[in-house]
């Protein structure tokens, strides 16, 4: 998998970011960038060339969940890959998550190997497709 | 309760009879509407003059009640003053976690690139400290490994102050548990008050009324319900033995994987 895939990270609090940051530049992924709400995201996704998105499902604004939606309705962005980093842990919000075609889900709090499992099976099943 | 007792009574007294009926029926004729209504009060207050007078005692319960409720004085402190307090408390606890977090991350961002560092300079020793141990070194290498260690042991005494320098700073941030706590603490006992009032409250008005309350089960069936497609965030421990929550990652990632994931 190419290390240097930019990624944005998005989720209200700067300290989930810094965390989901560094663990990400411990897995050798260092071109990351930030974004605190679906609504300042979005923008950035359709300007910028990212190739993975990271996003709370909880925020002002925009939630994620709505972000999710509004990639894959958007032609340009439909595929990008999206993994759900979030506290919610109803089932339905789960299911509903999926039916709107997340890639990938993980409750808060979560660990260092759990973010790199999913993330190593997205990338496994992207690369798999191609 | 008033109709039971009037059905439990062997033989009913006539709630009204012909002669006052009559009357009243005259008085209509006679368009004396309110001689007629008076007469009409006064055969329903003969016949159930309990509702009357239950219906004012309610009433003056309940005055009762909610001026005691109103004028008690620990009621207006709790109102006036702790409540704010207690939120002031709850947006403190936010800043010193969201200050001890990021105190804690600089650090972390300050002693990463040092072991970074120290991981590379061993790297760059390794082959010629290897050779040196399988004795395959000349003298020309072994003067500039010389030189090599000794700038790597001043460098890394200097890195490793550093570290203990940062790792005191993740120390001393964790102060915040111990201060967060005691105002967690205050802030549980408020609104253990609070619960407490409310329920006696609620018990005084249950004996007045005869209303029974829904049981807690039944309470929390309905709130579970009302909150299902409400955004809770972090399960609590009651939310996830209801079920409705996943408990742990393996759930999430139980349940993905029968929705075909």
């Amino acid at each position: 998998m190419n290390k240097n895939i930019k990624i944005l990270i998005v989720d209200d609090f700067s300290t989930m970011r810094r965390i989901i940051r560094n663990l990400l530049r411990d897995l050798g992924y260092n071109n990351t960038f930030e974004a605190d709400d679906g609504s300042t995201a979005l923008p950035m996704l359709e300007d910028g060339d990212y190739e993975f998105v990271i996003t709370d499902w909880n925020m002002p604004v925009m939630q994620g969940i709505d972000l999710l939606r509004e990639i894959r309705k958007n032609p340009k962005l439909k595929s990008l890959p999206v993994l759900m980093v979030t506290a919610e842990a109803k089932r339905d919000q789960i299911i509903e998550a999926a039916k709107a075609g997340v890639n990938g889900y993980i409750v808060k709090p979560f660990t260092a190997a759990t973010l790199k499992d999913k993330l190593d099976k997205i990338f496994e099943r992207i690369d798999g497709e191609q | 309760m008033v109709s039971q007792d009037m059905e439990n009574e062997k033989q009913p007294k006539p709630k009204i009879t012909l002669e006052e009926a009559q009357e009243l029926v005259m008085y209509l004729e006679a368009g004396m509407q309110e001689e007629a209504d008076n007469r009409f009060l006064a055969i329903v207050r003969r016949t159930e003059p309990n509702v009357f007078q239950e219906v004012g005692n309610l009433t003056r319960d309940l005055h009762t009640a909610i001026c005691n409720f109103a004028e008690d004085p620990r009621l207006r402190d709790i109102a006036d003053i702790e409540i704010p307090d207690a939120s002031e408390r709850l947006r403190y606890i936010i800043q010193m976690t969201d200050k001890a977090a990021t105190r804690t991350l600089d650090a972390v961002d300050a002693c990463k690139p040092i072991a970074q560092e120290v991981i590379n300079s061993i790297e760059n020793l390794m082959p010629m400290w290897d050779r040196l141990m399988h004795g395959h070194i000349d003298r020309f290498e072994f003067v500039t490994l010389c030189h090599q260690i000794d700038e790597m042991l001043n460098t890394t005494r200097d890195n490793a102050n550093t570290l203990s320098h940062q790792l005191n700073e993740i120390l001393m941030a964790q102060d915040y548990q111990d201060l967060t706590g005691q105002m967690i603490q205050k802030v549980i006992s408020l609104v253990t008050e609070i619960e407490d009032d409310l329920v006696k409250f609620l018990i005084t008005f249950s004996e007045i009324s005869g209303i029974k309350p829904k049981s807690r089960d039944e309470r929390l069936a309905e709130k579970i319900e009302d909150e299902r497609h409400e955004l809770t965030g972090p399960a609590l421990e009651s939310q996830k033995e209801s079920g409705v929550v996943v408990s742990n990652q393996d759930d999430v990632d139980d349940l993905l994987a029968s929705l075909g994931f």
